[in-house]
């Protein structure tokens, strides 16, 4: 059975807003908790590791307690077809921010399929050098068919080896059944598994988290005003297991591995999905009035 | 020759023929041919005319070689030592095997057996040397395994072979060696015609009425140039007065574990259980010599007379036997079983020294589950888990090349390990050291890399300067910001590549997506082209 994503996040929120606190609702809720181990807000806190969040209180507070579930699956896809660079990047800050943990001592492995390194190229070391993974910190692995990436993203999370294993995936492959199975890798394992979905798909997956990720026209820096700067993300948590959706655009500063909310677009509505730049609106009333 | 050809009914006379100098001469002749007196080597117009109704068919040496090299895999299931003995023979050293059949007689008679089953006429014989096991095999009256003695012809399919087993000291050595070859005829001592004949013409028909001869006077009668010449030499061969080695098909190795079956196998379950056996029994041996396998081959022998070999490699020697089962188990599942399997053999082709590690509470357990994930993932999808080492080149598609290594292995667990550690070491903030990079440049490398740059059209305000719109996979992008150039000339000590130096711009587009290009050629001397290298966040 495949739930909309609407209708998805209407039960979350009903999850989180139900009032009734019969004592059967809370037999319910011990039973699916039961149900679903690897739960954020069940997981027991390790005594020394830090909890995985984006280290944004905004962000931060649409997440469940622990904020992402340390041994859980999240998917990232892009929000239009051209995006796939912007949600690399976003999973890989996302991965950064998990490896920080001074306990955590495992490697990332990077599970890439053929296509898409046609597609959109092979990864390069010192490019992810750029964005603060050292290159003692990861390996990768090129699997030729999507069944295969599959298998081996979820032996890879299974082993133990790994604290983090990030796959690029196929809508058609990785459905329901296939993502819980990775989910449940994810918890035997204690590793966390990024899913990067190729194309913004609306299917549904056993991941704890839904992110869309979309390029943003980055803010110069200082000292040269044609130049690129940090990168610039729209990122929206479509949904999560325990928490509540929301949308910000955020720059990745690699150095201290750290995300920012760009502050001339804190607390702006903007909505992802749209392929416009949200900096100005007025421009974009105009460009629609001029057709 | 089987597979395209029938043979010929066993009833009439047949002959294979190969051309020589003088015409077709029979190469092999089967029972019937031999009753009307026809021999290897003779004419075929003498045959023919003897035996006007002869069938031939031209001799195929390859064909034979391939059936009896075919043969030699299977016999693989008595003993790893196997080798040809072209045209027609094969050696086994059977040393410390023959009690696994149950006893010498049971193994041939059952070697035998199932040589007959399979349409060959063989016979075996077995000796302490390889020189008295192929005499035994081929001029033994005694032979139990053949209905009718007689000379050494037979069909080109046909193979006599002779096992070799140098037992224990004490068996046959009173009986078998002096005794069983004192009648042979001198043939038997693998010695070519001209000296047999210069034997027999001096009324030495036997290999007994040699022995009775100084051997000083063989020895100056017979001091022949090649080995089937030397006479003496080959006398001591065949008595084990000199060694002569076995140069087997395989080489062999040290560990194996081999299970014969009573029954065929054919369910997965039922070869599972037995792969389980067999590897457990690797494993013990190897651990007990503190060695590890890196390449295994099993072998599954069909009961057909088929083999099947299913090779597996790893990264790091192990003998764990839960690991090396977790990378067959998959390949046993891939195999056709046909109508059954009666043997298995595991053998450890390539083996290390293994040292035994402990993981202290600082030092987890990391490194070993990666090998061993990257073992399975390579048995399986034929890929390796790499990690992406620097290379000093300032080509970008050549600055780095993946190398199956893992992460951290041979850095300082102190200061290398880790982001984490640099960041409070050091306090570079976890930015990495670029070789011979700024890191200002370093900002500019894309997250990811085509293998082969794709061309753009590009439009730029000037000349040398960054584009200003380019159409890249038939979508035309305005670019918003740009950065650059960075120049990367060729490589001059590659100057047989003849490259052209390389203008980089990091760009990023109306819509925030970016790109690295770079412009080949100076405008000036030749048309420049652009091209898209990569893709950044």
């Amino acid at each position: 059975m495949r739930i909309e994503p609407a209708q998805q996040q209407r039960t979350a929120s009903l999850g989180v807003s139900a009032h009734e606190n019969g004592p059967l609702m809370a037999a319910l809720r011990r039973h699916i908790a039961r149900l679903e181990r690897s739960h954020p807000l069940l997981e027991k806190p390790h005594a020394r590791s830090r909890p995985w969040t984006l280290g944004l209180a905004e962000i931060d507070a649409h997440l469940a307690a622990q904020g992402l579930a340390r041994a859980g699956l999240h998917d990232i896809r892009p929000a239009a077809y051209g995006d796939m660079p912007a949600a690399m990047g976003f999973a890989l800050a996302l991965a950064l921010r998990r490896l920080a943990d001074p306990t955590e001592r495992r490697p990332l492995l990077w599970c890439r399929l053929a296509r898409e390194e046609r597609e959109y190229g092979r990864l390069y070391g010192h490019g992810l050098e750029a964005l603060g993974l050292a290159r003692s910190r990861f390996v990768t692995v090129t699997l030729r068919k999507p069944v295969h990436l599959l298998w081996t993203a979820e032996e890879a999370l299974k082993s133990g080896a790994l604290a983090l294993v990030l796959a690029d995936a196929d809508p058609k492959q990785a459905d329901l059944t296939a993502t819980r199975r990775l989910a449940l890798a994810a918890a035997a394992g204690k590793a966390a598994g990024l899913l990067v979905f190729a194309r913004p798909h609306g299917g549904a997956t056993a991941s704890h988290t839904r992110w869309a990720a979309a390029a943003v026209r980055s803010r110069s820096p200082p000292y040269d005003a044609e130049a690129p700067g940090a990168p610039l993300w729209t990122v929206q948590l479509i949904r999560a297991r325990g928490g509540r959706p929301g949308a910000w655009t955020v720059e990745w500063q690699h150095a201290p591995h750290r995300f920012a909310v760009v502050s001339g677009l804190r607390g702006g509505a903007f909505h992802p999905w749209t392929d416009e730049s949200p900096e100005n609106p007025a421009a974009r009333q105009a460009a629609l009035r001029a057709g | 020759m089987k597979a395209r050809k029938t043979p010929p009914p066993a009833k009439l006379p047949f002959a294979l023929v190969e051309t020589g100098v003088k015409g077709l001469r029979l190469v092999a002749v089967n029972a019937a041919a031999r009753g009307f007196g026809l021999t290897r080597g003779q004419r075929l117009a003498d045959a023919r005319a003897a035996v006007p109704d002869l069938l031939s068919e031209l001799h195929e040496p390859e064909a034979d070689m391939a059936s009896l090299l075919g043969l030699c895999r299977w016999l693989e299931r008595y003993s790893p030592w196997v080798s040809p003995d072209a045209p027609d023979g094969i050696l086994l050293d059977v040393t410390g095997i023959p009690h696994l059949f149950g006893g010498e007689a049971a193994m041939l008679a059952e070697m035998g057996a199932r040589l007959g089953r399979y349409g060959f006429t063989a016979r075996v014989g077995l000796a302490q040397t390889i020189g008295a096991a192929w005499a035994l095999a081929r001029y033994s009256p005694l032979s139990s395994y053949r209905r009718k003695p007689g000379p050494t012809d037979g069909l080109g399919a046909m193979s006599r072979q002779s096992s070799h087993g140098e037992m224990g000291p004490g068996f046959r050595r009173d009986d078998g060696l002096g005794e069983g070859l004192e009648g042979l005829p001198i043939e038997a001592l693998r010695i070519d015609g001209e000296s047999a004949r210069t034997l027999r013409r001096l009324g030495l028909k036997t290999i007994g009425s040699l022995l009775n001869i100084p051997r000083a006077s063989l020895a100056r009668r017979f001091r022949g140039e090649t080995i089937p010449e030397n006479v003496l030499l080959r006398l001591d061969e065949a008595l084990g007065n000199r060694d002569e080695p076995l140069n087997p098909l395989n080489p062999p190795s040290s560990f194996m574990a081999h299970r014969a079956l009573m029954e065929p196998v054919v369910t997965p379950e039922g070869l599972e259980a037995i792969l389980d056996s067999l590897v457990t029994a690797l494993a013990r041996d190897l651990e007990a010599k503190a060695q590890g396998v890196t390449r295994l081959i099993l072998k599954l022998f069909r009961s057909d007379g088929s083999r099947i070999a299913v090779p597996v490699g790893l990264s790091a020697p192990s003998h764990d036997p839960r690991h090396i089962l977790r990378l067959l188990k998959p390949k046993l599942e891939t195999i056709d079983a046909g109508l059954g399997i009666d043997a298995m053999t595991l053998e450890a082709r390539e083996t290390g020294a293994i040292a035994a590690r402990q993981y202290g509470f600082m030092e987890d357990a990391g490194g070993e589950g990666l090998d061993r994930l990257n073992d399975r993932v390579m048995n399986r999808h034929e890929t390796v888990i790499a990690s992406l080492q620097e290379v000093a080149s300032h080509i970008p598609e050549r600055a780095e090349i993946p190398q199956l290594r893992h992460p951290g292995e041979s850095r300082d667990p102190l200061n290398g390990n880790g982001k984490a550690n640099t960041r409070k070491s050091d306090g570079a903030q976890g930015v990495p050291a670029f070789a011979g990079m700024t890191e200002e440049k370093a900002k500019l490398r894309p997250l990811l890399i085509f293998d082969r740059p794709e061309p753009v059209s590009v439009i730029a305000a000037v000349p040398d300067g960054p584009p200003m719109r380019f159409t890249w996979r038939r979508v035309t992008r305005r670019v918003a910001k740009a950065q650059g150039p960075e120049r990367i000339a060729p490589e001059w000590w590659r100057l047989s590549e003849g490259g052209t130096p390389r203008d980089y711009y990091a760009i990023e587009d109306e819509r925030g997506r970016r790109y690295w290009l770079y412009r080949e050629g100076l405008y000036g001397e030749t048309q420049p082209r652009w091209f898209v290298h990569g893709l950044s966040p």
